[in-house]
């Protein structure tokens, strides 16, 4: 029983410190829009790191990827809800749908808004933008690693800020980049 | 003129500290479960204020305090935000309570009898010894376990008691996510058996003494032992895991038409709090008619019917840190007041 | 009985402090709500940039924790020691070396890099107070983006007293959106909130708010267009201490003289040295 509970507070312990490892990196991601941050894994997998991370009870999440959820249900307390009322959604391409269903906020409380978490293979191929916003020194050129469609489907979202949907896109290579409504997205 | 002598510097915060815990004599403290038997208010003060239900914890947050009651829920609020939430236990019904001390002073005779228990309310307040009658205290008030249904039940079997409607489901719990305005009433009525107890009574007695229009009468007081159960998490069975000290009041108002279907009922309000302290649970019980009830009362917009009002004042951690804090350096800030001031002095002057 | 916790607030608090944190970046100078957990320290003596600090930390962190320009301050002292004691984490008064810098009324005269957060602690996080206190109001005037009392109250004051009568705590508009409340640090503080490398945090624990200015953000105070914004004005005077000029200065008055120090402490003890090494070499 002792040494169970040990095991436990340990594995607890491990995780509280892969949290605050991993929180720095995903704020500044979302401070500094368009930049790559390093990341560590959970179980070889940044979506899993990041739901260790950002998930707790009253927190809703919803994913299309093949992953144990329950299981990660169990151990932070979140409850798994719909693509429409997620906090945040874990994603892998194709996510267009999610993307137009995701919560936005409102204008009194546009914290209550879905962040999406999109798992990508790299950040070396995708479309070539130049953005502009909060957290951005005048303009910065880079590689966003998704569809043209799912760009302007995020901008359909964003178009009425203080409402709009968060982005980070996680790529294989622990590295993490952040796109907040506030980004403007010029595609090149 | 020394630059030093006006900021604070480490060796003065600690010499303060030091001369504080002088001050107290810990040495001379009386033994920690002396305290808990000889001054179970203060702990039941400290533990419905800090929120926090344990005896243990109370009484060393007495000593460490000195006496002071606030500074010692204090110590018990911020150990809290340490402790995961292990769950949520299952809801108390206060019919259901072991009772120590219950009485009602809106009917002579109800069922399970006026207990009067423990209670200071009846002893002159004199500081000669007065002697004892020599009287013995019933084996009855000793042993026997006392159960009994609130003595509002009865009018609410003859359907005179209103009763507000649940919009909520889940009850709000403030600690986890404080809620904005308009305030559930499961959130106002958190933040009230966690208040301080002078403010709850300074809100509830203004609208008692005319700037509201409660007059209630007391349904039912009650002081006794309730049990806490949680759901068992493997066999999904009710477990008791044990007993807290509580106190309960449902206090009675003026009638009115009922929204729902236009008859006259009684509208009542609710109060309770952790450990023994009637006066707590009594000005819970007002400030919740007052607020939940407005439509029975004569000024919406009176402090204690103000939810607004009461959820952000009434919690006594937070109005003694933000008085206190003023003992902080402001002369940065007072320097740039100053500077307004010239600038419009001499703009006014031209 | 007591198990310690690595900086002090439990796992579940910290995720919901780094979720609003997130939310506050991303809709920068809106007022996001949060549960707020006490601290052992007093409501009011800084508990919402505590908290912040708190859910930042991780193990090779280097804190500053200043108070009105004071790292030796009273409650500066004690926070510090407290955030040190709870997390291990190394402590400094030297701006540059500071990873993670808590403040009080002032931001550091050394200027900021893209490396470091600065976290203020926030008495009154609604900009709105001073012109209505009612909390489902102030967040309609949010919503509608119309911040017209606020206008009229700068009116009245410029056409009563010549200027704005509000000396520190200066209303600001973030990114050309939200009206904001920048804390209790002076006029002159106000203008290096603009396009700052840093990320900047602002925490009110007993209001149980949070928000932020991201790095590289429009920050302009609420002023007319045809009305200069005027700050505290030390033209022609230096500190005594080490002679810097072009900074925020205490004034300490005494019997029939006025004396000026830098109010960052910091900044005025490295000058001092430099000048020293500078001798010395």
């Amino acid at each position: 029983m002792n040494e169970n509970q040990n095991a436990i507070n340990k594995r607890h312990g491990d995780i509280e410190r892969l949290n605050r490892i991993n929180f720095r990196p995903i704020l500044q991601a979302i401070s500094r829009p368009g930049s790559l941050h390093s990341i560590e894994f959970h179980d070889n997998s940044g979506i899993l790191a990041t739901a260790m991370l950002l998930l707790y009870p009253s927190i809703y999440f919803y994913s299309n990827i093949d992953i144990s959820w329950d299981l990660i249900a169990a151990v932070t307390g979140a409850s798994q809800g719909g693509s429409n009322t997620a906090d945040y959604l874990f994603c892998r391409e194709p996510c267009l749908k999610e993307i137009e269903v995701a919560k936005t906020g409102d204008t009194e409380n546009p914290e209550k808004a879905s962040t999406l978490l999109i798992e990508v293979n790299n950040f070396s191929s995708g479309v070539d933008v130049q953005l502009s916003g909060p957290g951005i020194k005048n303009m910065k050129q880079c590689t966003l690693p998704i569809s043209k469609e799912l760009i302007t489907a995020r901008a359909e979202k964003n178009k009425s800020f203080p409402m709009g949907i968060d982005l980070f896109f996680l790529s294989s290579k622990k590295e993490i980049m952040g796109l907040p409504r506030t980004t403007k997205v010029e595609i090149l | 003129m020394s630059y030093v002598a006006i900021k604070g510097g480490t060796d003065a915060i600690n010499a303060s500290k030091r001369l504080f815990e002088k001050r107290i004599q810990p040495e001379k403290q009386l033994p920690e479960k002396d305290l808990l038997t000889t001054l179970p208010h203060s702990c039941d003060r400290i533990i419905a204020e800090g929120a926090l239900y344990s005896d243990a914890l109370a009484v060393k947050a007495l000593l460490r305090s000195g006496g002071d009651l606030l500074e010692a829920a204090f110590y018990l609020r911020a150990h809290r935000s340490t402790c995961r939430r292990a769950g949520i236990a299952k809801e108390i019904n206060s019919d259901d309570i072991r009772i120590t001390r219950r009485i009602s002073s809106a009917f002579k005779d109800i069922d399970g009898g006026q207990i009067l228990g423990p209670s200071c309310d009846y002893i002159i307040r004199l500081f000669q010894v007065q002697s004892s009658d020599g009287g013995k205290i019933s084996d009855i008030a000793k042993t026997s376990v006392i159960r009994a249904p609130s003595a509002l039940n009865n009018l609410r079997d003859r359907d005179m008691v209103l009763l507000l409607e649940n919009t909520e489901g889940e009850a709000v719990d403030v600690s986890r996510q404080f809620p904005l305005p308009p305030y559930p009433r499961s959130a106002l009525m958190q933040v009230m058996s966690r208040g301080e107890t002078g403010s709850m009574l300074a809100f509830a007695y203004t609208s008692m003494r005319g700037y509201g229009d409660v007059h209630p009468t007391i349904g039912d007081l009650r002081t006794g032992m309730a049990a806490i159960s949680f759901t068992h998490p493997f066999t999904d069975g009710k477990v008791k895991i044990g007993e807290i000290r509580t106190t309960f009041c449902e206090t009675v108002g003026s009638f009115q038409r009922d929204p729902k279907d236009g008859k006259l009922r009684l509208s009542n309000g609710f109060g309770f709090c952790l450990g023994h302290n009637e006066t707590r649970a009594i000005s819970m019980s007002i400030l919740d008619l007052a607020i939940h009830n407005q439509g029975y009362s004569m000024g919406g917009a009176d402090i204690a019917a103000n939810p607004e009002i009461i959820i952000n004042h009434i919690d006594g951690i937070e109005s003694m840190g933000f008085t206190n804090h003023f003992k902080l350096p402001h002369y940065v800030t007072f320097q740039a007041d100053l500077h307004v001031l010239d600038k419009a002095r001499s703009s006014c002057s031209d | 009985m007591i198990k310690r916790v690595f900086a002090f607030i439990d796992e579940d608090a910290k995720k919901e402090i780094r979720r609003n944190l997130l939310k506050a970046v991303a809709i920068p100078g809106y007022i996001v709500p949060f549960s707020s957990r006490e601290m052992p320290v007093a409501r009011g003596w800084g508990t919402g940039g505590l908290q912040i600090s708190l859910s930042l930390l991780q193990e090779d962190d280097c804190i500053k924790v200043t108070d009105q320009g004071c790292d030796g301050s009273v409650n500066a002292v004690n926070i510090r020691d407290f955030i040190t004691s709870v997390s291990g984490v190394k402590a400094t008064v030297n701006t540059r070396d500071a990873t993670i810098i808590q403040t009080r009324h002032r931001i550091p005269e050394h200027p900021l890099t893209e490396d470091q957060i600065l976290v203020f602690q926030v008495p009154y996080p609604e900009v709105l107070t001073m012109v209505e206190p009612d909390m489902a109001k102030q967040k309609q005037i949010h919503a509608d983006s119309d911040y017209s009392k606020l206008w009229v109250l700068l009116y009245e004051d410029t056409s009563q007293y010549g200027d704005s009568r509000i000396s520190n705590r200066y209303p600001v508009e973030i990114n050309s959106h939200y009206m904001m409340d920048p804390s209790p640090i002076p006029k002159y503080d106000i203008a290096r909130l603009n396009n700052s490398p840093a990320l900047q945090l602002f925490g009110a624990g007993r209001e149980k708010r949070l928000y932020a200015i991201p790095p590289y953000t429009r920050v302009t105070p609420l002023k007319f267009n045809d009305r200069p914004f005027i700050v505290e004005d030390f033209k022609g005077k230096s500190c005594k201490r080490c002679g810097a000029e072009g900074i925020f200065l205490d004034e300490i008055h005494t019997t029939g003289s006025v004396h000026y120090f830098c109010s960052d402490t910091e900044f005025c003890d490295n000058k001092l040295k430099e000048a020293k090494d500078a001798i010395e070499r």
